[in-house]
């Protein structure tokens, strides 16, 4: 692509910059190199160039940042106030959680008929049941560590509200475990069944 | 993270986001808008209302241009009001004027600087997003609103215009040319 000087002339300054996207690029680049006008040209721009780019940068206040927040903030709380809670990211994510949270709770409650047991042994103690919901986020190796440590194995479940239905070892006590479950990392609800 | 990215974030409503944007780009802003205003408190001002544009409007921003472009062309439209008010561009007056007693400069940055000084507002911010700021043309008419070629055309005048101010001036940039 041979450029005529006029053209190579107004895009030097990019250039020279750096900035000049290709093919114009490569075109003023090989009309420079036959161009002894246009290197000098290159050259004395270039010079402008570097004194224009190592002026001192002058900054803002440094508490103008903390302002701008401020009136972002006053901003914000100046809407309605589901907009306000929309607006944020967090919020909106906390909501969703909690949204999901009440419907399996919801299902929860209501699913919640305890079954006579299909057999009892006679004398022993009868096992005693935890429901459970993980965090979407929980592996299986994750899940098995819990139940392992807990001594809870799983008899029913998940059901379409995640809910799974866990046995515990004779004699243990439900609310204890049912309180160590919820202290699991993995673990969004649990409850000892009555 | 990218401008894209940050952009993305902020449009969600990431205050931390808005935070790394102010960060990252309040400083070249306030200096770009400090040559157009000369005037700090002003520059300020007009920063604070495109940087809150930036967390309102977030969401419109369509990604025909770069972030940058995007923010740079709300801070000048934002400047270009308040210099509206003004009825002229800040030292327009000077344009074409000479100051005595200068033809002894001989430090580059100080020559440029000045020579800058003289040119018509239009010309010098061409020169100043070029060099200092780094954008490309194409994106330069996007912040200034104004076609390609008078981009093209306002830098060709401001090249012509520092050449015989540095020439005059005697100083190693004025030498160099020819």
């Amino acid at each position: 692509m041979t450029l005529p000087h006029e053209t190579a002339e107004l895009l030097l300054p990019w250039f020279v910059a750096g900035t000049l996207p290709e093919p114009e690029r490569s075109a003023v680049e090989e009309h420079v190199r036959d161009c002894e006008v246009c290197r000098r040209e290159e050259a004395w721009l270039r010079e402008v160039a570097d004194a224009v780019r190592s002026r001192p940068v002058p900054s803002p206040a440094p508490e103008l940042g903390a302002r701008v927040l401020a009136r972002l903030a006053a901003r914000t709380a100046a809407g309605p106030w589901w907009q306000r809670v929309w607006r944020v990211r967090e919020a909106r994510a906390l909501l969703a959680v909690a949204v999901v949270e009440a419907v399996a709770l919801a299902a929860l409650v209501v699913s919640w008929t305890p079954q006579p047991p299909a057999f009892r042994t006679l004398g022993g103690p009868t096992a005693a049941h935890v429901q459970v919901v993980f965090r979407p986020d929980a592996t299986e190796a994750g899940m098995r560590a819990t139940l392992l440590r807990v001594g809870a194995t799983v008899v029913e479940g998940p059901g379409a509200t995640g809910v799974y239905r866990l046995r515990l070892r004779p004699g243990s006590d439900p609310r204890a475990v049912a309180e160590q479950l919820r202290n699991d990392a993995l673990v969004r609800f649990a409850e000892p069944e009555p | 993270m990218t401008d894209r990215e940050l952009l993305r974030l902020v449009a969600q409503g990431d205050v931390t986001a808005f935070r790394e944007w102010y960060d990252r780009h309040s400083g070249p802003l306030f200096a770009y808008l400090l040559r157009l205003l000369r005037d700090a408190h002003l520059a300020e001002d007009v920063l604070s209302e495109a940087m809150l544009t930036v967390w309102t409007d977030a969401r419109r921003y369509r990604g025909e241009s770069s972030p940058r472009t995007w923010l740079y062309a709300i801070a000048r439209n934002k400047a270009t009001d308040r210099l509206r008010q003004r009825v002229v561009w800040p030292l327009e007056a000077l344009d074409g004027q000479r100051v005595d007693g200068e033809a002894e400069r001989v430090d580059t940055r100080v020559a440029v600087e000045e020579a800058l000084k003289r040119l018509p507002p239009d010309q010098r911010e061409v020169v100043e997003l070029a060099f200092f700021h780094g954008f490309a043309y194409e994106e330069i008419a996007r912040i200034v609103r104004c076609p390609l070629n008078t981009v093209k055309t306002r830098m060709f005048l401001a090249k012509q215009k520092l050449r015989a101010q540095l020439g005059d001036a005697g100083g190693r940039v004025g030498e160099a040319g020819g």
